[in-house]
């Protein structure tokens, strides 16, 4: 069993536009999976139901074994899933530490040294960093919750090719080394070829693909 | 992380919002603490007039129709045992002689008149309640007032007492003017010596004195007696026994609202014929202290209201603004599981923790600029009072603890309504859709 299952997860705008249409699917703990895919195919909305910011319309998102619904949303959210997205979303009036506090169950230094970001680095506005620097703030929070799962929304869409490479070899190694659940949304076969499972996304549905 | 530090470290990060915020709360909390103030030491002056002068009437003679009422001991009792009469003041006039002292010189002096020596004696139940007194145009600087159940005793100015080496305890002897007596009653006619029990001095003098002034009607000779004495010389006089109160009586009500209930419920008597009487309301005096008071109340109250409301609609305003600014902020707290609820805390928080220092800030402006407006505003009602009383209502603008707390809690509830109005938009927003406006 799946930490996160998805089962027959269909989501619309309107009965003739299906986004989703009936997907199920399992993710496992110490696993990075990459689900592929154009723009508008679904991916973040997928990636919204799995982290509790949406509800499906038809179908059952389970978190080890039970319905988010019945959980709920918020304490999901709050315990269960970090998200790391495009554009980092740090809060901008603190530094990388008290970024990380917001989240943390642990010291938050540490994790942001584990990381790449000095000490010096930690303690200055997260604006006057680097985009790849924010992003490993980010993927830092998520660390720092101590959550088992981990949501990545296009978190190599903002950066150069080097720092990309870099941010998705931490997110291989947050999987492998915590044994988290990295799901990682991504139109980017580069990310993608570094994944242990990769998904396509098409016409609703998602398939297991080979890169 | 808390609530309390991320509220404080979004003040402390975005300092120019939080200097806004400051000022504006700094500015609000200073109008309203100088508002609700004034408008409390006007409430206060009203309350003191109203127990200092308001609210009495008189019973006179009408001398205008052909039969005078009698204001005796007997109506006076009726009326006070009508119920919400607090206290009365029985008055009378008499002419007495002065035998061993001297007035301050008049008509009659230079003329050589034995007049010279004759004043006016004005007879009263309890002379605290004399509108001389209670309207401060007299002060008493020695002793005390003629009360209920004296008799024999008098009160005289200042300029008396020195002129003739007069203090509290002496005595002054007089005579009854016989000059228009029968001469068997002349016969009758004794001197009679009173204590001097109070010295007062004018304040404030009602008429303008000269040489041609007859000594009688020059203020500082006005000597108040008691009623006792007025009516024990008239009948020594052959007047007989009396009772009646030959100026009148004023009743002091204990509630000035109930002044025109009481005086309509007196006058349905049937045994008396109030047209022989006359029967006035007596606070106009009042109402004239009292109409720029009562004005300024009400526009402090209006004041109030108009900045409370501007206020809170400027500051909803602004923290809406403010939060349009903040979705990207609201949208990373609900992606990582902070309730909306908390949300809203920690906006709560942060306005209130600015509240509470623009609150102290203002109260220490409002305390130096209360002086400056109880001055301006006493200066204003100097230059618009028509007569001298009206400014004898002092405004004494400070601000107590009564009018802090009114204060904090006016504050609390503009923080917790203009951050509730803001705070609409976190409330009725999914977590999905500020997540999309953030990207």
């Amino acid at each position: 069993m799946g930490v996160l299952e998805v089962k027959n997860v269909s989501y619309y705008y309107s009965k003739d536009r299906m986004v989703l249409d009936g997907i199920s699917e399992s993710f496992e703990s110490g696993k990075m999976y990459v689900i592929l895919g154009p723009s508008g195919c679904g991916k973040t909305t997928l990636l919204s139901l799995l982290g509790g910011l949406d509800i499906p319309k038809e179908g059952q998102i389970l978190f080890e074994g039970k319905e988010l619904q019945k959980k709920g949303l918020e304490e999901h959210r709050r315990n269960h899933i970090s998200f790391v997205f495009q554009n980092y979303n740090l809060i901008d009036y603190m530094t990388p530490m008290e970024n990380v506090e917001l989240t943390a169950r642990q010291e938050a230094l540490p994790v942001l040294e584990k990381l790449g970001l000095s000490r010096d680095e930690a303690k200055r506005n997260v604006l006057q960093l680097s985009g790849g620097q924010q992003q490993r703030v980010a993927i830092a929070r998520a660390l720092a919750s101590g959550n088992p799962v981990i949501l990545a929304d296009e978190p190599t869409g903002n950066l150069d090719e080097d720092m990309a490479k870099e941010i998705t070899r931490t997110f291989q190694e947050t999987a492998k080394e915590y044994g988290k659940c990295v799901i990682i949304v991504s139109h980017s076969n580069e990310v993608a070829k570094q994944a242990d499972v990769v998904f396509e996304m098409k016409y609703g549905k998602l398939n297991q693909v080979e890169v | 992380m808390g609530v309390w530090r991320r509220a404080s470290l979004y003040l402390t990060r975005n300092k120019k919002k939080t200097m806004i915020l400051f000022t504006i709360l700094t500015f609000i909390s200073t109008l309203v603490l100088l508002c609700v103030s004034v408008g409390n030491a006007s409430n206060a002056s009203i309350q003191d007039l109203r127990e200092r002068m308001g609210g009495y009437f008189k019973i006179e003679m009408d001398f205008s129709q052909g039969k005078i009422g009698r204001i005796d001991d007997t109506l006076v009792q009726k009326v006070m045992d009508a119920g919400g009469i607090k206290a009365f003041n029985g008055t009378d006039i008499q002419y007495f002689k002065a035998e061993d002292f001297d007035l301050m010189p008049g008509r009659f002096t230079g003329e050589g008149d034995e007049k010279a020596k004759l004043t006016r004696f004005l007879g009263n139940t309890d002379s605290s309640l004399n509108e001389y007194f209670m309207l401060e145009y007299y002060i008493l600087t020695e002793g005390r007032h003629i009360a209920p159940g004296d008799s024999g005793k008098a009160m005289i100015s200042d300029a008396l007492a020195e002129m003739n080496h007069l203090s509290v305890g002496d005595t002054v002897t007089v005579r009854f003017h016989e000059e228009r007596l029968l001469d068997e009653q002349k016969e009758s006619v004794t001197s009679h010596s009173l204590e001097v029990v109070g010295i007062y001095t004018i304040d404030i003098p009602q008429t303008i004195a000269s040489v041609d002034t007859a000594e009688c009607d020059i203020e500082e000779n006005f000597i108040f007696t008691d009623t006792a004495f007025i009516r024990e010389v008239y009948g020594e006089a052959g007047g007989g026994a009396t009772d009646v109160y030959t100026l009148g009586a004023a009743f002091f009500v204990e509630n000035p609202k109930e002044l025109d209930s009481i005086m309509g419920n007196m006058m349905t008597w049937d045994d008396y014929n109030w047209e022989e009487y006359a029967v006035a309301k007596n606070n106009k005096t009042y109402e004239d202290s009292a109409a720029p008071l009562e004005r300024l109340a009400g526009l402090v109250t209006m004041m109030v209201s108009v900045i409370a409301a501007v206020s809170a609609v400027m500051l909803s305003l602004i923290l809406f603004l403010w939060m349009r600014e903040r979705v990207h902020e609201i949208g990373v707290y609900l992606s990582i599981g902070i309730r909306k609820t908390g949300i809203i805390k920690q906006h709560l928080l942060e306005n209130i923790q600015i509240a509470v220092a623009a609150f102290l800030l203002a109260w220490v402006i409002s305390i130096v600029a209360s002086g400056l407006t109880g001055q301006m505003i006493e200066s204003s009602f100097v230059e618009n009072s028509e007569t001298e009383e009206q400014v004898s209502a002092d405004l004494e603008i400070r601000i107590g603890v009564l009018e802090l707390a009114e204060i904090a809690g006016f504050g609390a509830l503009l923080i917790l309504l203009s951050t509730g109005v803001s705070s609409v938009m976190v409330f009725k927003m999914q977590p999905r859709d500020i997540l999309s406006k953030m990207s």
